[in-house]
């Protein structure tokens, strides 16, 4: 093991730590609790099939752990094939076709990093050929499509992951079990928003290309902000509500880069989960001051999950007040201590809020998640709740999708696989 | 009936209100006013908001007459007066030679001189217009502003009759109605400031308290002191509080930061004219983590 491996193992090992010091969290992640425990042994092959930049950055933590190799890499577009290659090393075999590569290479998992329209038929290539699939959200293109996945997945009796890194993300799931704990009492309302003030486009070396460098706004390819940017956030709304949307309702447009783009540069939606609860989400390309966030609220407080802060409805008595209170309650009449001298600048406060994590994250989740998926390959270990996950998110974002193209209320759809 | 418990972040500090005797609904209703009043106060006193009453003032004043409406007004003539009163040691024109009107702005940048005073402030009554005699002075709303806030939020209280409870602002300044449910009056105990320890109670009822001073924490922080005196032309570094009791929380701020700074002889002076203020010194000697506490007394001749 290289310095560089041995170094990014032991953060990993750290990481992972601080998560398995607590019962509870665990409880909430049970797809980590094996994987202190891997030993070194067999490495697994991964075929990588899309090697644009999603790809490359998971390539780049995968070549971080040990227990794995990238033997071989697939991709139609030239120069994303060459840059995967690059990262992959010199074992690594190239292909622009994947069923070529299925058929031709030996390999344990496939990790697909495809525009969305390429999820489906190639999962489920992959699967019936008996190889484990990572998959990069969103799921699929269609609802139909990711009900397929799911199935072909069940047939072959392999494991599908979908990327929604935030499952693997410490402070998301360290801010969960704090909602569990009834932190900031039951989740009464969650409003999502990913704001960027950009283009959205790529670089497009000649104009025969542009719908393959930026598929992202066109419809044969994306549905636009909803798969790409928003089915994060209602994964979380899911995983949070620990329920799935029942309906929802909303509308999109595009008020600003009239570019040719086919899909919406700004979208709000509404979706109603079981017990009145709303997730309120919006995403706008034109304007990007309030950022990205996930807001979280209860009739005890507040949590902000990408700023990985907290905020009670009321904030914590200071402490003499608290000693007045709690006489009160026990009927003592008692000396209220009162300190500090006046506008001593160390007294100044402000509702800064709590942190959910007192650690600096090395990743959102997205290097963990890769050492999970690779854990659970060499393991031969499904974790059926992860599919759940990212099955859910993308029918929700798919309805949401749906609610905006036909302007209607759209209802969770019956008959699933899952 | 419950007891209700608010509290909020404002003026760089934190102010805790806990009312006995009324319900949640009634609490939420006058905690809003309460909260909006706090701003309101905060938009008009900050010097640390571009847009405040007391910004313009301090910008425009040093150049010509700025016209203040009648609470701004007032204000400054009643600052002025307690400048007289506290013989000069209430000094809020600070920001004149900080040149940003914060103390901690002013750490080591200037020596001397301390020489401004609010005499310098021209005010004239027909027209309700403030101007600055020199046009450095700035005036600094840090040695009045909670107090002057807690009397509004007083007010407030006042207008939908509630007559019981226990307000802190930034815990050195603490307003009481009242009496506390289960006795008479409320109790506030003064900390010693190296152990924690009680030196002095204060038993207040439907009056105020204030506390100023140095403590280690701060010392080691700022080790000239944050409380500059003007009269001397120094910063106050001495480890010690002094707290005051009396009807207003403004008055009660004002000196309290007056008697800190001045010395055992001008201390009696000035509380001479101060009636219905009760004041301790909790007074320390270098290097000494003795406590000397003593009511200071009025020189009634």
């Amino acid at each position: 093991m290289n310095d560089q491996k041995s170094n990014a193992r032991r953060d990993f090992l750290k990481t992972f730590s601080l998560i398995s010091g607590s019962t509870l969290l665990l409880s909430q992640m049970p797809w980590l609790r094996d994987l202190h425990a891997q030993e070194p042994g067999r490495r697994i092959k991964l075929g990588i099939i899309g090697s644009g930049s999603r790809g490359n950055l998971l390539q780049l933590y995968l070549k971080e752990i040990p227990e794995c190799e990238m033997s071989c890499v697939c991709d139609n577009y030239p120069p994303n094939l060459e840059a995967g290659l690059a990262i992959a090393g010199p074992q690594a075999k190239g292909y622009v076709n994947h069923i070529e590569m299925l058929e031709k290479e030996q390999i344990d998992a496939v990790i697909i990093a495809t525009p969305l329209h390429e999820h489906a038929h190639i999962a489920i290539d992959a699967l019936n050929a008996g190889v484990h699939v990572f998959c990069e959200k969103s799921m699929a293109k269609t609802i139909e499509d990711s009900d397929n996945m799911v199935k072909a997945r069940q047939k072959a009796g392999k494991i599908l992951l979908i990327g929604h890194q935030r499952l693997f993300n410490v402070k998301y799931q360290r801010a969960l079990q704090l909602i569990r704990d009834d932190k900031i009492g039951p989740v009464t309302h969650i409003r999502a928003y990913w704001h960027r003030n950009n283009d959205w486009r790529r670089e497009v070396p000649s104009p025969e290309l542009e719908r393959k460098i930026n598929w992202r706004l066109y419809r044969d390819y994306s549905c636009g902000l909803m798969t790409e940017l928003a089915s994060h956030q209602i994964q979380v709304a899911n995983q949070i509500l620990g329920e799935v949307p029942l309906c929802v309702w909303g509308s999109g447009s595009t008020n600003y880069w009239k570019d040719g783009r086919e899909v919406e540069d700004n979208v709000s939606l509404v979706y109603k989960y079981p017990g009145g609860t709303h997730l309120v989400y919006d995403s706008v390309n034109s304007n990007k001051h309030y950022g990205l966030e996930e807001q979280i609220m209860g009739p005890k407080g507040t949590m902000e999950l990408e700023g990985g802060k907290m905020w009670p409805e009321i904030a914590p008595p200071a402490p003499g007040i608290l000693q007045l209170i709690n006489q009160i309650e026990h009927k003592i009449f008692d000396v209220i201590p009162i300190g500090g001298a006046s506008w001593i600048p160390d007294t100044a406060a402000s509702d800064k809020g709590e942190y959910i994590w007192n650690e600096v994250l090395e990743s959102d989740g997205t290097k963990m998640e890769m050492e999970a998926f690779v854990s659970m390959v060499r393991e031969n270990r499904f974790v059926p709740e992860l599919l759940r996950q990212g099955f859910y998110a993308s029918v929700a974002t798919l309805m949401g999708y749906e609610a905006i193209q036909k302007n209607q209320i759209v209802n969770w759809p019956e008959n699933l696989s899952l | 009936m419950s007891t209700v418990y608010r509290n909020l972040f404002a003026m760089g500090t934190r102010f805790d209100m806990v009312l006995p005797g009324i319900d949640e609904e009634t609490g939420d209703f006058v905690f809003t006013l309460i909260r909006k009043e706090i701003q309101r106060l905060e938009e008009m006193l900050s010097n640390y908001i571009e847009f405040s009453t007391l910004s313009k003032l301090n910008k425009t004043a040093p150049k010509s007459p700025f016209v203040a409406d009648n609470e701004l007004f007032e204000l400054i003539c009643d600052l002025k007066r307690m400048y007289s009163a506290s013989l000069g040691y209430f000094d809020i024109s600070i920001g004149n030679y900080t040149g940003s009107g914060s103390a901690k702005a002013a750490e080591g940048l200037r020596p001397k001189p301390f020489s401004g005073s609010l005499d310098e402030i021209v005010t004239n009554d027909v027209e309700k217009s403030i101007w600055f005699a020199t046009p450095r002075l700035t005036i600094d709303s840090g040695g009045f502003g909670k107090g002057f806030t807690l009397e509004n939020v007083k007010k407030v209280l006042s207008d939908h009759n509630i007559n019981q409870g226990f307000i802190s602002f930034g815990e050195s300044s603490v307003l009481v109605l009242g009496n506390h449910p289960f006795g008479e009056g409320w109790k506030v105990s003064i900390p010693d400031i190296y152990s924690s320890e009680s030196v002095c109670v204060f038993h207040l009822k439907n009056n105020a308290l204030s506390v100023s001073g140095n403590t280690p924490a701060n010392l080691i922080k700022y080790p000239q002191g944050h409380i500059i005196n003007l009269v001397a032309g120094a910063r106050v570094s001495k480890s010690g509080l002094v707290c005051v009791s009396g009807p207003s929380a403004f008055y009660a701020e004002i000196l309290s930061t007056a008697l800190f700074i001045a010395g055992e002889k001008e201390q009696k002076q000035i509380l001479n004219n101060f009636p219905g203020y009760k004041a301790v010194r909790v007074s320390y000697e270098p290097d000494s983590k003795t406590p000397d506490i003593k009511e200071i007394e009025f020189n009634i001749s």
